[in-house]
C-alpha cells in the first residue's frame, strides 16, 4: 500500500466499490453483493462452479489523454462496457451492458470501479467504448478497446492480475480518437471462492487481446505505469500483490506512448501517418514522445515567439527588436582592425552605449543556441559580430557559445578602394559600387563572356557566383518610392484612430496563463462597451509581477492567438491538409453552441490588435482577408487554398458539363453521414450546363467559401467593426490586411535563396536568376513580403525557414520557372508556390517587372 | 451529387466491366471500394491478383479517389504501404475521369513503370539499370503475395 498517493486514497475511498484495504478482505463484499451483468444465472444461489459460464470481474480504472471534444479541451468522460458475441457476423449481438459514473472536466479520468460479468470465454467479447457526455446533444465518440476474454487469468491468491493498458481505436478513420484506457480482467475463482486453488496460469495465457492490434496497444511511459501498478494493486484483487509482473516487461518496449498535448495523428494522402503540432503548426513523420518533446517544444515555442516579435506593423514602425543590427554601438566598435586575431576586444563607446540592451537574444541566427544569460550582441560598424558581457562589462569577438571569434566583417562601408587590381580584363571588371553598396573587403566583381556576374574573394583566392552581400544582414538599399506604399497608408489608417473622450484610462484584464483563453473571453465579452477596449490595455498575469508597457499586451495577444486560433478548439481549421493557413470551421457550431459568441469575440480581440498596434499569430486563406474587405470571391482564390477542386472547375469551365450530369447541389459531410445542399433553390433539379456552368461555379466558390461561414464571419466582423470601421479598413487590400493583422517578418534572403529551385532553362547560376535575387536584396521587407504573398499566397515564413514552404499538396519550394517573352510580366502559382519569370534583358527590367506584377495581382489576367 | 456519380459508376462497371479488373463496395459504404487487378500478360505480374482499396472523397469527383494497393507488389511506382504514384491521382485529374479509366491506367502503370518520377528508388534503380533482376523480384513477389 505504501505505492498509494494520499489523492488515490481518498478517490478510492469515495467510490465506495473499491477497497483500499488489505487482500483478505477484498472479495467477499463484492462478489456477494454485487449485481451480475451478462448472461442469466444458470440456477438459483451460488451454485458451484460451472463449466461454461464464469463470472468475469472488469475493473475500469483510469484513461489517459482523451480526445478534446469540449470547447475548452476538457471532457466527461464515462465508459460503457459491452458483452459481445463473438462470431463474425453476430458481431452486433449484444448480450449485456454496463455504464460507469461519468467524470467531470478531465481528460486523464479515474473511474476506478468495479463490474461482474457472467460470460462464456468460448462465445464472447467484451467491447469497452469511452464516451464524453454531454447534456442536450448526442456524446461524443472517444474511442473503444476490444478484448478477447479466452485467456483472463483467475484469482487466486497466487496469481497476480496485471492491469491491461490499452489504446483507444477509432470506429472509422474520419473518428478522432486519442489516449489509453486502464483495466483489470479477472475471473472470479468460482462464486463461493472457497475451492481448492488452480495453479496460477502461465504468463503467455495471460496474452491478450487483438493479437492484430498488438503493436498498437497503448504504453505508458514508466512514470505512470507504476503509479497504475501502484493503484492496481491497491484495489485488491484478491491475489498476492506480486509487483512489476513479468508478463508486462516483454511487450511494453513496442507500444507507442500516447501523443504529447498538443499534437495529432493524421495520415497523409498516401495514407501514411503523419504527426501534427498544432502549438507551432508544425508537421513530422516520427512519432513524438511525451519527454523528448516537452524540452523541445519549449525552445520550439521561444523560436515562435521570437519569430512573432520580429514581424513589425509597418516596415520601419519603433517595434523594439526590429533593426537586425545595432543601432546604439554605432560609433562605438568601428576601429574595425580586421580582427585577424580573434580575441580582439572593439571598443567601447564613451557615453554609455551599453545602456540601451535593445536586441534581446531574438536576433540571433536561429541555428545557435541563445546566449548565455547577461550576454548580449552587436554588430559593429564594419558588419562584424562582437559580444558584450554585461556581467563583467567587457566586449569581445569570441562566440561565447562556440568558442570561436566570428566571421570576418563581410560589408565594410569604406573598403570601396580596396579591390585588387588584378590586371586581367579590365574591360570586364565593373564598379563595385552599385545600389547593394560595396562590396566586402577584398571582393571583386566581375562579369564572365556570357554576361553573368561572379564574384572573387581575393583573400579566400576562390570565385563564387553568389553575391557575398547575401550575407550581410544589413543590405536592404533603399527601395524606390512604391506606389503602393504600405506604410504611408498605414500610418494614415493609424491617424484616424482615435480614443473615444470620456472613458476611463485604461482597461484590466486579468488572465491565467493555463486558462488564458477562458479569462480573455470572458473579459473581453463581459466588457460593457466595446469602446472601453480601446482604451489602454492593461494585462496582468495571475501571479507575475510586471507592468504592462506594452510588453505584456503582446505577450498575451501572441498567446491568445495561438490559442483561440488553434483548430484543437474548433473554431478555426488549416486550409488544407498540410496547410497551416486557417480558415473558419464551417462546423464550428458542433463541438461549441456559443460558437458565435466566439467568433465575435475573436473579431474584437483582432480588432484590438490593430487598434493598438499589436500583431496576431496568425495566417488565414486569402478569402478570408477578402470577406474582411467585402469583396467578392473569384475562382483564381481556390487555386491557392484547394488546387485540385480548383483543377476540376477549370475543367468544367473548358469543357462541357454535360456528361458530369451535375446539379446545383454541393456534399457535405455531417457526422459522418452525407447530406445534399442546394447552391440556389431547386437546385437539386437543375441541371448544370454549357450556358450555365459560369453561375454553377460563381455558386460553388460562394458556398465553399461564404455561405458555409457566413454566421461565423458575420460574428467575426460584428466584434471586429466594434473596434475598426469596415470603412477605414477599407483603404487596404486583402493582401495589406494581412500585414495589418499579422504584421511583416523579417525575411531572411540567405534562407530563401538557399532553399529555392529552378525550372525550365533557369538555374541557381543563370544571368536573370542573378538579377531575381539582386532585386530580392534591393527590396526592403515590405516588398520582400509581397513578393512572397504574391508567389506562395501568404507573407508567412514556415517556422523553420524557407526549407518548409509548404504547398497546397505538401512540402513545395520556392521555384522560378522560365516563362514568356520580355512583353510578359511575372506570373505565379501560388499552389505550386512558383513564379513564372520571363527571361528579361536586364536588371532594371527584373526588377521593374517584379514590382508591377506584385502590383497588379488582381488587374492581370493570368497573374494571381 | 457524389453519391449519385458513385452509383453511376457502379452501374457502368457492372454493364461494361474493364477487361482483368473489378470494383465494387466493401460493405455498405457506396464511398468505401474493393478492387482487384489482374496482373497483365508481358508483365512480371502476369498470374497475380492485386486487391486495391479505394476511398471517395465527399466531394467527389472534384477530388481524385484514393486508391491503394493492399497486396504487396514490386514496383518503381508503388511503395511498400500501397500508395500509388501515378498523376490523374493528383495533380492531373479531372471530374471526367473515372474508377474504370483510374483501372486501367494502373494496369498500364503495371506493364510500363515510370521510373524517372520513382516512388521507390532503389526499384528504380533495379528498373534502369538490372532489368532481369528487376523482372525476377517482381514475379517473385508475385507469386509470393498475389497467388
Amino acid at each position: 500500500m505504501s505505492v498509494h498517493t494520499s489523492p488515490h486514497r481518498t478517490d478510492s475511498q469515495r467510490s465506495g466499490s473499491f477497497s483500499t484495504s488489505s487482500a483478505d478482505t477484498v472479495d467477499g463484499p463484492s462478489s456477494t453483493s454485487m449485481k451480475i451483468y451478462g448472461l442469466q444465472q444458470p440456477g438459483r444461489g451460488n451454485i458451484p462452479y460451472e463449466k461454461r459460464t464464469r463470472i468475469l470481474r472488469i475493473k475500469v480504472l483510469n484513461a489517459s489523454s482523451l480526445a478534446k471534444k469540449d470547447i475548452f479541451g476538457t471532457s466527461d468522460p464515462y465508459v460503457q462496457i459491452k458483452l459481445m458475441e463473438n462470431g463474425q457476423n453476430a458481431s452486433n449481438y449484444c448480450i449485456g451492458t454496463a455504464n460507469t459514473k461519468t467524470k467531470k472536466n478531465t481528460l486523464n479520468p479515474e473511474w476506478k470501479e468495479e463490474f461482474l460479468f457472467r460470460v462464456d470465454p468460448c462465445k464472447h467479447k467484451v467491447i469497452m467504448e469511452v464516451f464524453d457526455e454531454n447534456r442536450l446533444t448526442r456524446d461524443d465518440f472517444l474511442g473503444f478497446v476490444e478484448i478477447g476474454i479466452g485467456n483472463i487469468k483467475t484469482e487466486g491468491p497466487a496469481q497476480t492480475i496485471e492491469p491491461k493498458h490499452l489504446t483507444l481505436r477509432p470506429r472509422s478513420s474520419r473518428s478522432h480518437v486519442k489516449g489509453g484506457l486502464t483495466v483489470v480482467l479477472s475471473y472470479v475463482r468460482t462464486e463461493g471462492w472457497t475451492g481448492p486453488l488452480d495453479e496460477p496460469t502461465s504468463d503467455e495465457d495471460y496474452d491478450v487481446i487483438n493479437n492484430a492490434e498488438a503493436a498498437d496497444a497503448v504504453s505508458v511511459t514508466s512514470a505512470t505505469s507504476s503509479r497504475i501498478a501502484g493503484s492496481a494493486s491497491g484495489s485488491g484483487s484478491g491475489g498476492g500483490h506480486r509487483h512489476g509482473g513479468g508478463g508486462e516487461g516483454g511487450s511494453g518496449g513496442e507500444r507507442p506512448p500516447p501523443l504529447p498535448v498538443g499534437w495529432e495523428e493524421r495520415q497523409d494522402f498516401n495514407g501514411r501517418v503523419y504527426y501534427v503540432n498544432h502549438d507551432l503548426r508544425t508537421t513530422q513523420w516520427d512519432r513524438p514522445t511525451v519527454g523528448d518533446s516537452s524540452a523541445q517544444s519549449a525552445s520550439d515555442l521561444r523560436n515562435a515567439r521570437n519569430q512573432y516579435l520580429q514581424r513589425l506593423v509597418s516596415s520601419d514602425s519603433t517595434v523594439p527588436s526590429t533593426a537586425p543590427t545595432l543601432s546604439s554601438a554605432s560609433g562605438s566598435g568601428s576601429d574595425s582592425t580586421g580582427g585577424d586575431d580573434g580575441i580582439f576586444t572593439p571598443q567601447m563607446s564613451r557615453n554609455g552605449s551599453f545602456s540601451t540592451v535593445q536586441t534581446g537574444g531574438n536576433n540571433l541566427p536561429s541555428d545557435i543556441d541563445p546566449l548565455p544569460a547577461g550576454w548580449d550582441y552587436r554588430v559593429s560598424s564594419n558588419g562584424r559580430m562582437f559580444f558584450i558581457d554585461h556581467n563583467t562589462r567587457l566586449t569581445t569577438w569570441v562566440d561565447p557559445r562556440t568558442s570561436r571569434p566570428s566571421p570576418l566583417p563581410t560589408a565594410p562601408v569604406a573598403a570601396v578602394s580596396h579591390v585588387v587590381d588584378s590586371g586581367a580584363g579590365k574591360a570586364n571588371r565593373k564598379n563595385t559600387v552599385d545600389i547593394l553598396g560595396p562590396l566586402p573587403e577584398g571582393w571583386e566583381e566581375r562579369v564572365h563572356t556570357d554576361g553573368r556576374t561572379f564574384y572573387i574573394d581575393h583573400a579566400g583566392k576562390r570565385t563564387q557566383w553568389d553575391d557575398p552581400r547575401l550575407n550581410n544582414p544589413d543590405i536592404a538599399g533603399q527601395a524606390v518610392p512604391y506606389s503602393r506604399d504600405y506604410k504611408r497608408k498605414y500610418e494614415y489608417f493609424r491617424s484616424e484612430l482615435r480614443i473615444p473622450p470620456h472613458l476611463p484610462n485604461k482597461f484590466d484584464i486579468k488572465v491565467k496563463r493555463s486558462h488564458i483563453l477562458e479569462d480573455s473571453y470572458r473579459a473581453v465579452m463581459t466588457c460593457p462597451k466595446a469602446d472601453l477596449l480601446k482604451t489602454k490595455l492593461w494585462i496582468e498575469f495571475d501571479g507575475e509581477v510586471g507592468l504592462d508597457y506594452g510588453g505584456v499586451s503582446r505577450e498575451w495577444f501572441f498567446l491568445l492567438s495561438r490559442e483561440m486560433f488553434n483548430p484543437y478548439y474548433g473554431l478555426f481549421e488549416y486550409s488544407a491538409g498540410d496547410n497551416y493557413t486557417l480558415q473558419i470551421n464551417p462546423k464550428s457550431g458542433l463541438c461549441n453552441d456559443d460558437h458565435l459568441s466566439y467568433f465575435k469575440f475573436v473579431g474584437r480581440v483582432a480588432g484590438m490588435a490593430v487598434f493598438h498596434g499589436k500583431l496576431l499569430d496568425a495566417f488565414f486563406i486569402r478569402p478570408f482577408y477578402k470577406m474582411m474587405l467585402e469583396k467578392p470571391i473569384t475562382l483564381k482564390d481556390m487555386e491557392s487554398v484547394d488546387l485540385e477542386y480548383y483543377n476540376s472547375l477549370q475543367w468544367i469551365l473548358d469543357n462541357d458539363p454535360a456528361d458530369l450530369d451535375l446539379r446545383f447541389t454541393v456534399d457535405e459531410e455531417v457526422y459522418g453521414v452525407m447530406q445534399q445542399a442546394e447552391i440556389k433553390p431547386g437546385g437539386s433539379s437543375i441541371p448544370v450546363t454549357q450556358e450555365n456552368k459560369r453561375e454553377y461555379i460563381d455558386l460553388v466558390i460562394k458556398w465553399r467559401f461564404v455561405d458555409r461561414v457566413e454566421h461565423q464571419m458575420h460574428a467575426f466582423m460584428t466584434g471586429f467593426a466594434e473596434l475598426i470601421p469596415k470603412r477605414q479598413l477599407q483603404i487596404f487590400d486583402p493582401n495589406e490586411v494581412e500585414l495589418l493583422l499579422s504584421g511583416i517578418a523579417n525575411i531572411d534572403v540567405k534562407d530563401w535563396k538557399y532553399n529555392a529551385i529552378y525550372k525550365g532553362e533557369y538555374h541557381g547560376e543563370h544571368l536573370v536568376i542573378q538579377w531575381f535575387w539582386k532585386a530580392i536584396l534591393s527590396f526592403d521587407n515590405e516588398l520582400r513580403a509581397r513578393l512572397l504573398q504574391f508567389v506562395t499566397g501568404t507573407s508567412r515564413v514556415p517556422m523553420n525557414g524557407f526549407s518548409e514552404l509548404q504547398g497546397s499538396n505538401g512540402p513545395q519550394k520556392f521555384c522560378i520557372e522560365k516563362w514568356g517573352t520580355e512583353k510578359d510580366f511575372p506570373r505565379a502559382h501560388t499552389c505550386f508556390n512558383r513564379l513564372d519569370l520571363p527571361p528579361y534583358s536586364n536588371y532594371d527590367l527584373v526588377r521593374e517587372r517584379l514590382i508591377q506584377a506584385m502590383e497588379n495581382t488582381e488587374g492581370f489576367g493570368g497573374v494571381d | 451529387m457524389a453519391l449519385k456519380r458513385i452509383n453511376k459508376e457502379l452501374q457502368d462497371l457492372g454493364r461494361d466491366p474493364p477487361a482483368q479488373c473489378s470494383a465494387g463496395p466493401v460493405g455498405d459504404d457506396l464511398f468505401h471500394w474493393q478492387a482487384t487487378i489482374m496482373g497483365p500478360a508481358d508483365s512480371p505480374y502476369e498470374g497475380g491478383v492485386f486487391f486495391l482499396d479505394i476511398v471517395f472523397p465527399t466531394d467527389y469527383p472534384f477530388k481524385p479517389p484514393k486508391v491503394s494497393f493492399q497486396t504487396k507488389i514490386y514496383h518503381p511506382n508503388i511503395n511498400s504501404n500501397g500508395s500509388i504514384c501515378l498523376d490523374i491521382l493528383r495533380s492531373q485529374w479531372s471530374p471526367a475521369l473515372t474508377i474504370s479509366k483510374v483501372l486501367l491506367s494502373i494496369c498500364s502503370l503495371l506493364t510500363d513503370p515510370n521510373p524517372d518520377d520513382p516512388l521507390v528508388p532503389e526499384i528504380a534503380r533495379a528498373y534502369k539499370t538490372d532489368r532481369e533482376k528487376y523482372n525476377q523480384m517482381a514475379r517473385e513477389w508475385t507469386s509470393k503475395y498475389a497467388m
